[in-house]
């Protein structure tokens, strides 16, 4: 936070830009939030390694604490960067996923400390990759057919919120939280094991030898 | 799918999960009969949603297991690697697993009926040798045992079921904060901070031990924090299993047993006080106080080590909260807290300044607690009690919003580093803490303070009075708001005296101390009041006290050597001077009191010496100001016109443009000097309308001014008005002190200092006379003391 561009007076705007519905706003956060996120992660990993992994909604409220100096934090703003956290979130673990399944493949790119890090997290198995994978897919088209309980499941799965941090980052109440959640859950389960996991192997071969 | 067909989805599937069994295959039924896909898709959702899914899967795997490598260390029995979490339990949809152990699995879940998060505790199936009747008495006594306990930093106990398979779990209130290993893991926390999470933990150990339940399993993962950063314990399952089969304490972690608890012996609320000492320590030092690399090594220490000395690893850790580590870290019971409410008393005044956690009538909690315990005991085992009908009435000493529990901290930190901008930007802080929480008392009690201060610096330009009004108003809305917190009448008190109404302020600041007899600041402002009202035994008697407890009471010292030196009880003022700089050789402050006394009792050589050591500490302005009272003491205008020069009126106040012009005057620069004279006494005219001319001091001021400026007429008129005031000085400081020559040359001026200096000595000879009494000074002392008179 030394840096004349402070990024932490950055992110404020932005998100204040956000919250009065500037449409470019969010493109500019996204790459600052997923960049903290992927920092903050990979700094605990390494540190807490030896008998802690850590949670998606620790990072999110790290990234906070790192992005948003406190004496420039309204309300709202507080509310709307953890919904743009959370979705910076589901992009460091679906891009990780991506990458860590096409390295596993032989693919060959390039492994970063942090899906080292990850590792331990989310690719217990190549099946959770493609799991991972999947569900986000289905995320998309939950998000065409209803926005909100996209929203909702963001906060939820990806940034790990809690019912009520849910609600004041949508600015709706916990009871339409808890219930876009149950919905959507059952959803996703559904849309989920809709898709043949298998239908990946299939794809390629011999993609899931260890 | 078109909107209309998503929302019809969307509302049958909310309604089908609402319903169970038998009604839900009829409502199902019925739709089939007119919308046989609706009815299909709600049916697969249904089936999506009791059954665990990929979404549970790899959520569990998006979190932490943070706990295994601890449970390992406890010893504990562990679940089998191979046990799958239901995707439902009772009326709950699991969530997420966050932590198990030999006690139980821990997971978060969803109660959709009332549309809130719980975390849920299971209970393994009994293993061989417990009867399943076992592990149900130990469910309900953990139940009810925890349900009985009705405090804020207790966790809530909502429900108690089994499941078919002989599962049972316990519902309590899902907090979204972490718990306190998690925080550790980012490092120590500030010391101001773990002292509010170990006094809200001694709260609640407070009221267990008025049950006389001992929790027996503090430790940082029993710490969880609400979604506002309140402090939860959790846990109160060690108690029971141990108090009922009497099973020797084997289990757990042994870094937070007390030596007779690793030793298997008997245990009372003292093996607690020991836990929690523990904890304290690890927050503030970032490690357990006792360690080994085995479980043996570990339970070696804890019996025989001492534990380190906190100073050695964190410097910033007061003096006060060290000792209540070791208090609560000694080796025998006996040494320790007699229980959490004595260490939590303890706690609360380690940062005197801090009410905001204080929660009166202690009493009537503890009874509370008893009455609820009888509730429970006529209840029996019929399970859900409604706790919150047995909550206490909120009170507002402390914040839900934990944005402006931060800001008001911060607020409190500027407040007393002080100045104009600390000053300003703690009125601001404070301003926006009042937006979010206009009930939080301790925010109005500061700001009241903070404007008292703001107008005594001479920040507000206009509206004087009415800036004190506010303060008045704030004060006493947090009086109303937390009538047993004595923060609310000490700041009342405060806004009282900057108005000059010490017979208002008096009492108020009395109520503070009968509330907290150990308020060190309020002892302060009631000593300065104490002192407006000529009260100087009373004044000197309280000022001794609050030294006596925290004799780093900030500018405390400095302001007791400071009176002292205007009653020329000089022995005392070095008495002071000494014990100050034992404690900090470089207090700036106190050299600068002391050369002031070596000063006046013609000890140049010590004030010589005092001046040297200040010198590398001070901004070249206090430099200067500093080099200008030794200079014109020693009778040297031209050395303090170097000074004087040298500054150039850079970083002067107005309070320094009489010294200044006294110079200008005696090295021949005597329009300069005047006008400097002239720019002081207008200021002086301007607070002297402020405080209704009723401020003895400002008459002084203007007296000496005037003197100084040679307009003798003027002066005696102030010097004359003064009096009639009741203003008390010295005959031997007036002679000694620059500037009243103009005033002593007048033959008016002698029946007046008479008066005024019988005054001066009746009061001297008060105090003299409680100080005998207070802090009687050795015979050396004494003979020093005459000597230098």
């Amino acid at each position: 936070m030394t840096s004349p561009n402070d990024p932490g007076l950055t992110v404020t705007a932005l998100l204040r830009a956000h919250v009065a519905g500037d449409p470019d706003a969010l493109e500019q956060l996204l790459p600052q939030v997923y960049d903290e996120l992927r920092r903050i992660a990979r700094r605990r990993l390494q540190r807490e390694r030896a008998d802690h992994t850590l949670s998606t909604s620790e990072v999110v409220h790290d990234a906070f604490l790192a992005l948003l100096p406190m004496d420039q934090v309204d309300w709202q703003s507080r509310a709307h960067f953890f919904a743009v956290a959370s979705r910076a979130m589901r992009n460091v673990l679906v891009d990780h996923a991506v990458r860590r399944r096409a390295a596993k493949r032989g693919g060959g790119a390039h492994l970063e400390p942090l899906h080292e890090l990850l590792e331990e997290q989310v690719a217990g198995d190549e099946r959770s990759l493609d799991e991972l994978i999947t569900i986000n897919d289905a995320l998309a088209q939950l998000e065409q057919l209803d926005p909100r309980k996209a929203r909702v499941v963001e906060c939820r799965f990806f940034g790990g919120l809690s019912l009520e941090e849910t609600a004041e980052a949508l600015g709706t109440s916990p009871a339409t939280v808890s219930r876009d959640w149950t919905f959507a859950r059952a959803w996703l389960n559904n849309a989920v094991s809709e898709t043949p996991a298998a239908r990946w192997h299939d794809a390629e071969p011999g993609a899931a030898a260890p | 799918m078109d909107h209309a067909r998503w929302r019809a989805l969307e509302n049958g599937f909310a309604t089908a999960v609402a319903l169970q069994g038998d009604e839900r295959e009829q409502w199902l039924a019925a739709l089939n009969a007119t919308d046989p896909s609706l009815a299909r898709e709600i049916r697969s959702l249904l089936d999506a949603d009791s059954a665990p899914g990929a979404i549970d899967r790899i959520g569990r795997q998006l979190v932490s297991l943070h706990w295994l490598a601890e449970e390992v260390e406890d010893g504990g029995a562990t679940w089998p690697a191979d046990f799958v979490l239901p995707a439902r339990i009772g009326p709950y949809i699991v969530a997420r697993e966050i932590g198990r152990g030999g006690m139980g699995l821990v997971c978060q879940a969803h109660d959709p009926r009332l549309g809130r998060d719980v975390a849920l505790k299971i209970f393994p199936r009994p293993v061989a040798g417990e009867a399943g009747a076992d592990i149900e008495d130990r469910v309900l006594a953990e139940a009810r045992a925890a349900s009985a306990l009705d405090h804020a930093n207790i966790c809530t106990i909502y429900d108690v079921g089994s499941l078919h398979d002989g599962l049972w779990y316990l519902a309590m209130a899902y907090y979204g904060g972490g718990t306190l290993a998690e925080r550790l893991t980012a490092g120590p926390l500030a010391a101001r901070d773990a002292t509010t999470i170990a006094s809200q933990i001694a709260d609640a150990l407070a009221c267990a031990h008025a049950a006389g339940i001992v929790h027996r399993d503090v430790k940082p993962r029993n710490v969880a924090f609400g979604d506002r950063g309140e402090t939860k314990l959790l846990d109160f399952g060690v108690a029971l299993l141990r108090h009922r089969s009497g099973a020797p304490g084997s289990a757990g972690t042994p870094a937070y047993m007390a030596p007779e608890q690793v030793r298997g012996e008997s245990v009372d609320a003292r093996a607690d006080v020991w836990a929690l000492g523990v904890v304290l320590f690890e927050m503030l030092a970032g490690q357990r106080p006792f360690r080994g690399s085995s479980r043996q090594a570990v339970v070696h220490a804890v019996v025989h080590d001492d534990p380190p000395d906190l100073l050695e690893l964190r410097a910033d850790v007061p003096p006060t909260l060290r000792a209540i580590v070791r208090c609560a870290l000694a080796k025998e019971p006996g040494d320790r807290f007699a229980g959490a409410a004595e260490m939590a008393a303890a706690l609360r005044d380690v940062f005197p300044v801090d009410g905001h956690q204080r929660l009166p009538r202690k009493a009537s909690r503890r009874r509370r607690a008893i009455v609820a315990v009888g509730i429970i005991a006529a209840v029996g085992l019929s399970g859900l009690v409604v706790r919150q009908a047995l909550r206490p009435n909120t009170t507002h000493v402390v914040t839900t919003d934990v944005t402006a529990r931060d800001m008001f901290i911060r607020a409190r930190e500027r407040y007393v580093v002080g100045g104009a901008e600390g000053t300003e930007e703690a009125i601001r802080l404070l301003a926006s803490v009042l937006t979010r929480d206009p009930n939080y008392a301790p925010a109005h009690a500061l700001l009241a303070r903070s404007y008292v201060r703001s107008v005594a610096d001479g920040m507000s330009r206009q509206g004087v009075s009415s800036w004190a009004d506010t303060a008045i108003v704030h004060a006493r809305r947090a009086i109303v708001l937390a009538p047993a917190s004595p923060d609310g009448y000490a700041a009342l008190g405060f806004a009282h005296a900057s108005m000059v109404r010490h017979t208002d302020a008096v009492p108020q600041y009395l109520r503070a101390l009968e509330l907290n007899a150990r308020h060190t600041q309020t002892m302060m402002d009631l000593a300065r009041s104490y002192m407006a009202l000529d009260r100087f035994d009373e004044a000197v008697a309280w000022q001794e006290r609050a030294l006596a407890i925290d004799p780093l009471l900030p500018g405390a010292r400095v302001t007791v050597i400071g009176r002292y030196n205007v009653w020329e009880l000089f022995e005392h003022a070095r008495r002071h001077i000494d014990a100050a700089l034992r404690l900090v050789p470089t207090d700036v402050g106190v050299l600068s009191q002391g050369m002031i006394t070596d000063l006046f009792v013609g000890d140049t050589v010590s004030a010589r010496r005092r001046l040297a050591m200040m010198v590398p500490l001070l901004t070249p302005a206090e430099r200067a100001r500093m080099g200008i009272t030794f200079e014109l003491a020693v009778d040297n205008p031209a050395g303090a016109r170097v000074h004087v020069d040298r500054i150039a009126g850079t970083g002067s106040t107005s309070q320094d443009f009489v010294t200044y012009g006294m110079v200008y005057r005696a090295t021949g620069d005597r329009a300069r000097g005047d006008s400097l004279l002239r720019l002081r006494i207008a200021a002086l005219r301007v607070e002297d309308r402020r405080l209704g001319h009723k401020s003895t001091q400002v008459a002084a001021a203007l007296a000496h001014a005037y003197s100084a400026l040679g307009q003798r007429d003027a002066s005696l008129s102030e010097f004359a008005r003064w009096d009639a005031l009741g203003g008390v000085a010295s005959r031997r400081r007036m002679a000694k002190e620059p500037g009243w020559a103009a005033l002593r040359s007048d033959p008016r001026w002698e029946p007046i200092i008479a008066r005024m200096d019988a005054r001066f000595q009746k009061g001297r000879e008060l105090i003299q006379a409680r100080l005998v009494r207070e802090v009687p000074l050795d015979s050396a002392a004494r003979a020093r003391e005459v000597q230098m008179r």
